[in-house]
């Protein structure tokens, strides 16, 4: 069977073209992630959760037959514009690219901190995220001090789920630090050199790896562009927490005393 | 006791590992259990929690790591079992749509009209006639099916009042949703009703190009004009779009059958008020009638049709594409249609016919043969035994394209391109490279030839329609609008022309035909769609699609396959008297 993709994240496409060969990884409710034999992700799945940097989105119908297909370790090869399973096709002759969005000057950054009030972050307050835990890790990413490595590595990983909570927390704060620089360069370099050890899941490697390079998915660049209470509820409808915790992220980082 | 299960690179969501944790901790005689993705940070609040164990050490950050304290050894197997289940279960919480025999399909869908039946043929009358038991409709893209058994069929359903669509029924539109193989077409005023599959694809996809609309297309299946059949489907199809208000014009196309057959349909039509057009693909037409045009192409059967549809004034002029040149030697003046639609096929002999005046010889590998020129429908049978049709296979054309080379009488190629679902979902990419390579052969060779290909499809087809006509159009092909123009443009270029027939306008008496319809085909074109799909999986793509409610049946033979048994359930399955 034979497969159009519908949208595809300009990191995605630059992978299949250095990559002529990759694995499937994982294989989940909304999609499958591929991986190549340096660690490089693509994810292929649903636009459920919008559209990502590594992404390939299929349709609902495409991609329950792409996950019941696919099992962990298969091969795919890669073919011009065309991702190859033993059982299936996707063809990317039609493919719209999504390209990294950074318009960050547009953020209205004061209506975005006012509006972020608007959302419930009570049940943060006494979880392994409080307010005593993210100051100390905002102040550390700012002055670059010398607990920074323990208070990442405190974070990095932690949660469950496709995304653990600490990983989306700090994607946040690197949003919150797009729209508004703030962290040492030293704490970058930190960061890159944490998330380089198999530390936590490969898909949030993916994700701050090039949200390192401000390249965010599109829940979250669309609040640059419309700040509003209800891109904010789009962008919490993500995972079963992602969203949120990522939205807890920039609020906390827009917000530092 | 510490247990450790490690379920490698498997992700879930954290509210589903969450709710694991909860169910694994409710299991009688586990102390504690704690699910987790087994990052660093991880491991260390499990450790924190009392479960540290070196395998949970050892799991790496995208593993599942579960650790569950018991005194009980025989706990773990069973928490083994939950975990799969629940880690499976999680992924699929939709409802059922899937069964394997007609009590549970009946029962799990919503209300069913239709049974798309995509069975070997030997097992598809049978499973027709479970249908219509069932009071379905059948839409038969089955082929192989015996003349007798499609006649029963008919007649049952016609009984029954409802329709068979089929055997061999490629395409339909139901009430605005695709069947098959069928293109994406915008809802609208007309009605029709094509004993061929293509040529549907053709009137449909030209009306809605042109700004028209189609809400159904019923197929009858190639064979339902056959004296043996009678046009059952036909005329049944015919009174009720005639029934249906949101109809104003009704379009019936065929190939030519017998003289009482045609005036058997022909007094149907001459009973209804709705404007008609009529395409008896093959034929000359002589005459044409103030309520029914009879058209000659399917071009000119859609482009009457979206005319009478808006009260417009009835005029067709046939077009070509002129800006094409080629200096052809001597030897070239023949012309090579490779076609995956059979109708298109037919239609490109008809004009080349009536155009040249060769007869064409009798082959049966070829829908024209003649002295200089060739039209192959390599979607018929004899090219499709073991191989996929060419709408979904490019390889005999492709084949056919680089045999072509060789033919040195070539000057113009005829390709067709049928966009929608069924077929490949980029037959242009597949043919582009083989159409360089030809006209490239030719060339070396000192030869100039044309390609011509037309695409048959919308812009709402899955396909692409501009995208596949750039695709064929870099690889140097002439893309034309639609089959007929395309074939005149071929017949231009060797120096000949297909006139269009005159027509003298004929009256008839109107007839007075029973035009009464069963509520229930009524609301099979005009009420919701409701499928149980037995055969092909694929066929659900439309339906997923155009959020129509299905049910797939993943039928098995019964009796172990064997027919005389099967035949013998069927027959007491059915059987009404006494044993």
């Amino acid at each position: 069977m034979i497969y159009t993709a519908g949208v595809a994240g300009t990191a995605a496409l630059h992978l299949l073209k250095t990559e002529r060969e990759l694995n499937v990884h994982s294989v989940f409710n909304n999609g499958m992630n591929l991986v190549s034999k340096t660690g490089s992700l693509i994810f292929i799945g649903t636009d459920k959760n919008g559209y990502f940097p590594f992404g390939i989105t299929l349709d609902p119908f495409s991609t329950k037959k792409v996950i019941t297909k696919s099992r962990p370790q298969d091969k795919i090869t890669i073919n011009r514009q065309e991702i190859r399973h033993k059982d299936f096709s996707i063809i990317l002759n039609q493919v719209k690219e999504y390209r990294p969005d950074f318009d960050f000057h547009l953020a209205d950054i004061g209506l975005l901190r006012e509006n972020l009030k608007q959302i419930d972050f009570s049940s943060y307050a006494d979880s392994d995220f409080s307010h005593e835990k993210m100051k100390c890790l905002l102040d550390g990413l700012k002055n670059y001090s010398p607990e920074l490595e323990s208070q990442l590595r405190y974070f990095i990983g932690r949660g469950n789920g496709l995304t653990p909570t600490g990983d989306d927390i700090l994607t946040g704060i690197l949003y919150g630090d797009a729209l508004n620089k703030f962290i040492d360069d030293r704490s970058y370099g930190l960061i890159q050199r944490l998330y380089n050890e198999d530390i936590t899941t490969l898909v949030s490697k993916s994700f701050i790896q090039l949200a390192l390079n401000e390249i965010f998915s599109s829940r979250i660049t669309d609040l640059h562009h419309d700040p509003s209470v209800e891109t904010m509820n789009r962008l919490k409808t993500l995972g079963s927490s992602s969203g949120l915790d990522t939205l807890y992220g920039i609020y906390k980082t827009l917000n530092q005393e | 006791m510490l247990y450790t299960i490690t379920k490698p690179n498997t992700y879930q969501d954290s509210i589903v590992l969450m709710l694991l944790s909860n169910k694994l901790n409710e299991v009688e005689g586990v102390n504690k259990a704690q699910a987790m993705m087994a990052t660093p940070a991880n491991k260390d609040i499990l450790a924190g929690g009392g479960f540290e164990t070196e395998e949970m050490r050892a799991a790496g950050a995208n593993d599942i790591v579960i650790v569950i304290d018991t005194d009980d050894e025989s706990k773990v197997e069973e928490i083994s079992v939950l975990v799969d289940s629940e880690l499976a279960g999680g992924a699929d919480d939709e409802e059922e749509v899937e069964a394997n025999n007609w009590r549970k399909a009946l029962a799990i869908a919503k209300e069913p009209n239709v049974a798309l039946i995509s069975l070997p043929g030997q097992y598809a009358a049978m499973e027709g006639m479970n249908a219509l038991h069932n009071n379905l409709n059948v839409f038969m893209f089955s082929d192989n099916v015996s003349v007798e058994d499609e006649r029963k069929l008919k007649e049952t359903a016609h009984e029954k009042g409802l329709l068979v669509m089929g055997p061999d029924a490629g395409t339909g539109v139901i009430n605005g949703t695709p069947l098959a193989f069928t293109n994406v077409i915008t809802e609208g005023n007309i009605g029709v009703v094509g004993a061929s599959g293509t040529g549907i694809q053709e009137v449909t996809t030209i009306i809605d190009r042109l700004g028209g609309g189609v809400t159904n297309a019923i197929g009858t299946g190639g064979r339902d004009l056959n004296d043996d059949i009678g046009a059952i489907t036909m005329i049944d199809a015919i009174k009720a779009l005639n029934s249906d208000p949101s109809v104003d014009v009704i379009t019936v196309l065929s190939k030519p059958s017998s003289e009482k057959i045609q005036n058997k349909v022909n007094s149907v039509l001459r009973s209804l008020d709705k404007p008609v057009v009529v395409l008896y693909l093959g034929d000359k037409p002589a005459y044409t009638e103030e309520n029914i045009f009879h058209a000659y192409t399917l071009e000119e059967a859609a482009v009457v049709s979206l005319q009478k549809s808006k009260g417009e004034e009835v005029k067709f002029e046939p077009s070509l594409k002129e800006d094409v040149t080629a200096k052809f030697n001597e030897k070239q003046v023949g012309i090579r249609g490779f076609y995956s639609g059979g109708t298109l096929a037919t239609e490109a002999a008809m004009l080349i016919e009536h155009a040249t005046g060769e007869e064409s010889a009798d082959d049966e590998a070829f829908v024209y043969k003649s002295e200089h020129h060739q039209i192959i429908d390599l979607g018929d049978d004899m090219y499709t035994q073991g191989t996929p049709h060419p709408m979904i296979d490019p390889a005999n054309r492709l084949k056919a394209l680089e045999e072509a080379a060789s033919d040195d009488e070539i000057a113009v190629v005829l390709l067709d391109n049928v966009l929608g679902y069924g077929s490949h979902k980029n037959m242009a990419a597949q043919l582009a490279p083989a159409i360089e390579k030809f006209i490239a052969t030719k060339k070396d060779a000192g030869q100039e030839v044309v390609v011509l290909a037309t695409v048959v499809g919308t812009d709402k087809d899955v396909q692409g329609y501009d995208s596949q006509r750039r695709i064929l159009e870099g690889a140097g092909a002439v893309i034309c609008d639609t089959n007929d123009q395309m074939v005149r443009t071929a017949l231009n270029l060797i120096g000949e022309k297909a006139e269009q027939p005159t027509r003298e306008v004929k009256a008839f008496d109107k007839t007075n035909e029973d035009l009464t319809v069963a509520d229930s085909l009524k609301d099979l074109i005009s009420g919701e769609l409701s499928v149980i799909n037995i055969g092909l999986e694929g066929f659900t793509e439309a339906l997923v699609d155009q959020e129509v409610d299905y049910v797939q049946f993943n039928w098995r033979p019964s009796a172990g396959g064997n027919e005389e048994l099967m035949k013998v359930l069927q027959f007491l399955n059915h059987y009404e008297g006494d044993i």
